[in-house]
Order: C-alpha cells, then sequence, then structure tokens
C-alpha cells in the first residue's frame, strides 16, 4: 500500500504534502522530498549499492 | 471522460464510489483525509483506464483491486494512523525482535521510574531527612529529579550515540553541581529563584534529547513544535497519573490510620516521592506509546479555555482601570498576573501544537479567538510591567523584581511578535509556519534567561 508509506514518510518529515485543485475541480494531495528525504535518500542509495556490489561479487564467485 | 460512454452504460460509478467508500469508512483507521486521498487515486486510475479504451465498469473494478483488500488497506493505515484512539495502546509489534524491544522497553520505563524515585531520596544520604527541615533541598533539585530520568529514558528511546550526548549530559552535571554547591542565605531568594527556573532548562536539554534523531535536526521548527505536544500531552498524563496517586495515598493514609498504625512517616518520606518523581517517565512513556491519544482532546481543550482566559484578562484589565487600581502596591497582584500571563502562553502554545495547518491553511475564527487573548495579555503585561518598574524605583534592584522584570519583558517582547505573527496570518501576509518558527526560535531566549538566573543571580544578588 502505497499511502501509508507516504503518510508514514510525511510523519518522518521526509517527505511534505499538500492539497491542490486540480483543473477538474477535485482535489488532489501532492507529495514533495524534503531536504531532509533527499539525504536520507542519498544515504540508502549508496547503502543499497553496497549490497548490490557484495551481491554482484558473490554471483561472480559463483559463475566462476 | 466522454458523456456519451458514461449515459449508455448503466453502471453508476458515482454509487458504486460511495458504496466502496462507506465500507472504507467503517474501518477504524482511515480518516476522512485518507478517505479523500484514496477516493482520488480510485478516480485517476478510473479515468486513466477508461482512456485506454476499457468501459466505466471494468475501469472502476479493475482500480479498486488495484488498492487492495479494504481490510488490508485498513491493517496498513493503523499502523501509521493517527485515528484509531481507543483501539491499542500497545501497538501489537510488527516482528519478533520489536516485541523484544516493547518488553525491554516497560522493563526500562519502571526501572526509570523507580530510579527517579530513590534519585528524589539522594538529598536523605548527605543528612537532609525531615522534609519540612530542608525543603529547600527538594525544591532546588526537584527539576533535576523529575527531568533526568526522562532524558535518560528518551535518550534510550531514539538509540542516540554517546558521544553527542555527552555534552548534554555534562551540562546536566554542572547545573546539578552550581544549584547545590552555591551557597545560600536567608531569605533565600535567589535560591527559590532557581528552583523555578530550573524546569525551563531542563525542558530545553530535554527538547535536545527528544530532537536530535529527527533527520530535521533538533533545531528544526517542526521538530520543537513536536516536542511541545510531546510536553503538552505529557502534562496531561502526569495530570491524571498524579490524581491517581493521591487517590491511592488518601486510601492507604485513611486505612491505616483505621488500624492505628502510623504510616505518616512513610507516607511522607517514599510513598509520595517516590511516586511523585516516578510519575514522569511513566507519563514520557505513554506519550510515546500513544502519541494521539490526545490530540483529540487538545484542540478542545484549548478551544474552551483560550475565550475563558480572554475573559479572564479582560476582567483583569477591567479590574485594573475601572477602579484605578495601584496594582505595583501589591506584590502579590504582580505574581498573579505573571502566572495568568504565563498560562496564557502556554495557551497559545497548546492550541499552535493542536491546530493543523495542512488542513486548515487560512485563519480560522479560532486563531482570531488566540490573537484577541494575545492582544489582551500584552495589556495586561504592560500593566504589571508598569507596577514593576515603579516599585524598582522605589525599593531599588532585588533578585526577585529583577527577575520579574526580565520575564515580563521576554514575555511582552513574545507577545507582541506572537501578534505581529497573528496578525499577519489573517490579513495572509505570512503564513502559520512563520508564527511556529518565530515562536520555536523564540524558546532559545526563555532558556538563556533562566540559565541567567540559575547561574548569575546568585552571584550578582550575593547569593541572599
Amino acid at each position: 500500500m502505497l499511502y501509508p508509506v507516504l503518510h508514514r514518510l510525511e510523519s518522518e518529515q521526509l517527505i511534505t504534502s499538500y492539497w491542490q485543485s486540480a483543473d477538474t475541480g477535485r482535489r488532489r494531495k501532492y507529495y514533495q522530498i524534503t531536504d531532509a528525504g533527499n539525504r536520507e535518500l542519498e544515504q540508502i542509495t549508496s547503502q543499497w549499492s553496497i549490497v548490490q556490489h557484495a551481491l554482484d561479487q558473490l554471483e561472480k564467485e559463483r559463475s566462476r | 471522460m466522454s458523456r456519451q460512454k458514461e449515459m449508455s452504460s448503466s453502471f453508476d460509478l458515482e454509487c458504486q464510489i460511495r458504496k466502496w467508500k462507506s465500507h472504507l469508512q467503517s474501518q477504524e483507521s482511515i480518516g476522512p483525509e485518507d478517505l479523500e486521498e484514496l477516493e482520488s487515486h480510485v478516480r485517476d486510475s478510473v479515468e486513466e483506464l477508461m482512456n485506454k479504451g476499457l468501459s466505466i465498469e471494468e475501469s472502476f473494478l479493475i482500480a479498486v483491486r488495484r488498492l487492495g483488500e479494504v481490510e488490508i488497506i485498513n491493517e496498513e493505515f493503523a499502523k501509521v494512523s493517527t485515528e484509531d484512539v481507543w483501539r491499542q495502546l500497545f501497538i501489537p509489534a510488527a516482528t519478533v525482535s520489536d516485541a523484544k524491544r516493547n518488553k525491554l522497553e516497560l522493563i526500562i520505563v519502571l526501572a526509570l521510574a523507580v530510579f527517579g524515585g530513590l534519585l528524589s531520596r539522594i538529598p536523605m544520604l548527605f543528612g537532609y531527612v525531615d522534609l519540612d527541615a530542608h525543603a529547600l533541598v527538594y525544591v532546588r533539585n526537584a527539576a533535576l529529579f523529575a527531568f533526568f530520568p526522562v532524558i535518560l529514558y528518551v535518550f534510550w528511546k531514539r538509540s542516540l550515540t554517546l558521544i553527542k550526548s555527552l555534552v548534554a549530559f555534562a551540562v546536566c552535571l554542572v547545573f546539578a553541581i552550581v544549584i547545590n554547591a552555591y551557597p545560600s542565605y536567608e531569605p533565600h531568594h535567589t535560591q527559590i529563584l532557581g528552583a523555578i527556573h530550573m524546569p525551563i532548562i531542563m525542558l530545553y536539554l530535554l527538547m535536545y534529547f527528544f530532537g536530535s534523531s529527527y533527520p530535521s535536526g533538533w533545531r528544526h521548527p517542526n521538530t520543537r513544535l513536536n516536542f511541545v505536544r510531546f510536553i503538552g500531552e505529557g502534562f496531561i498524563f502526569t495530570v491524571l497519573i498524579g490524581l491517581g496517586g493521591m487517590v491511592l495515598i488518601g486510601l492507604t493514609v485513611g486505612t491505616f490510620e483505621l488500624m492505628e498504625i502510623d504510616i505518616a512517616m512513610f507516607v511522607q518520606n517514599w510513598m509520595a516521592p517516590c511516586g511523585l518523581f516516578g510519575i514522569f517517565p511513566i507519563a514520557a512513556y505513554l506519550v510515546e506509546q500513544k502519541k494521539n491519544l490526545i490530540e483529540s482532546i487538545a484542540p478542545v481543550l484549548s478551544r474552551i479555555f483560550t475565550p475563558l482566559f480572554f475573559f479572564v484578562l479582560l476582567a483583569l484589565i477591567g479590574g485594573f482601570f475601572i477602579p484605578f487600581t495601584a496594582v505595583w502596591e501589591n506584590r502579590s497582584t504582580l505574581i498573579w498576573f505573571d502566572i495568568i500571563l504565563v498560562l496564557a502562553l502556554a495557551l497559545t502554545l497548546y492550541s499552535m501544537g493542536a491546530k493543523d495547518s495542512q488542513k486548515e491553511s487560512r485563519a480560522t475564527v479560532w486563531d482570531m479567538m488566540t490573537l484577541a487573548l494575545l492582544l489582551a495579555a500584552i495589556v495586561v503585561d504592560a500593566i504589571a510591567l508598569t507596577g514593576i518598574v515603579i516599585r524598582l524605583s522605589r525599593f531599588g534592584f532585588t533578585a526577585n523584581k529583577s527577575a520579574a522584570l526580565g520575564e515580563n519583558i521576554i514575555l511582552l517582547a513574545n507577545l507582541i511578535l506572537l501578534a505581529i505573527g497573528y496578525i499577519r496570518y489573517g490579513r495572509k501576509k505570512g503564513t502559520f509556519g512563520h508564527i511556529v518558527a518565530m515562536q520555536m526560535y523564540f524558546l532559545e531566549i526563555y532558556a538563556l534567561w533562566a540559565t541567567i538566573v540559575v547561574v548569575l543571580f546568585p552571584i550578582i544578588f550575593s547569593f541572599a
């Protein structure tokens, strides 16, 4: 489920949200990443690339 | 969306969406705003699918299906939801390690409660056994006894690094030494002032521990506003548990009295202080466990008391001007003025924390009520300040009067800044975020002033 995750991110101040009326007159909620969110993302991405690197190494070992 | 397609179909989208919505609505964890968001998502999906050539009925079924089972949606929302107040005090742990941590947390909190109680017994080791005779020792350390266990709890809860917190712990220690090592002579005014101002310093330190784990840092206004909420909720829990404790003590004393066993000493030396200082970590724990239990009460409380306080302030102004009373003749009047002003400010903070600035982007009638309260408070503060200045010119600078002068000037500045913020907000020249940011940075000044009163005042006024 997407929305609970968004709400959790929001409560951790990693993203912000605001309501805006679309052209059709319906209100939509928009989400935007914050600076803190970008930092967190960078950190997680770098952690992920470490994991990925490790898995790649393992895969290489196996196929050798 | 072509009208033709809609007309030709016997399928009523609105009716179906309404049905689906009411099913969602019956779930306890999905609030009205969540509902609106989900509905908006479904409508978008329906439109998108219809553009791909699907019929309206197919589109709706697929869109709803993709969103997931209603029960599962509810479950997911329950994990983050703010709406389900009564459902669970202890949110079931998702994993085994979480469950272990929950259990550990409970043990730590109970240990800290006992620790807080024992902390308040330390003066006994130094021979200050009689509470009445050595009340000052207990009074000046009360803030430390109350807040130190809470600081330790937040420190553990937020998994802060020791190195980072070491400075803050050191500050705690320095203050503990300062308030206890300073000599104090009759009439002990500087020491009592110090005791009154210590909670502000401890709150500020607690704010550091509380906010350190937030990604935006402890200085960020939103983090600080969260801390204000935390304190507001903690206060309510403290009062509730305290009331229960008083009943318990009353029953204990009464029952033993009937049995003709005198337990007054036990109650006075152990039961009451251990109970009192044990409350604070428990209250902090409850707020952390159930962040939103009070959130639904806070707006109600602030809305009940904002108008009432406004009328009290009006009455005070009236009482001052109509039979022109020289407030400065009476010292106690000034003290009561100040207490009411501080409460008015606390109330403003409360309504600030209770306001959902996302839902209400425009100023409401309640914001205007707060503004009225602030303006009345400014007038009252100006009266009090005049009284203090006149007393100062008549009796000279003493510790008490200097402290009162400083407080009233800071309070007046704060109230005026708040009023300006609310006026700008009301005229759409500023946002509510501006007011919050100003107020949250202003907390710095209170901490600074409290430090001056605790550390420098005794030296300036030769420990009297």
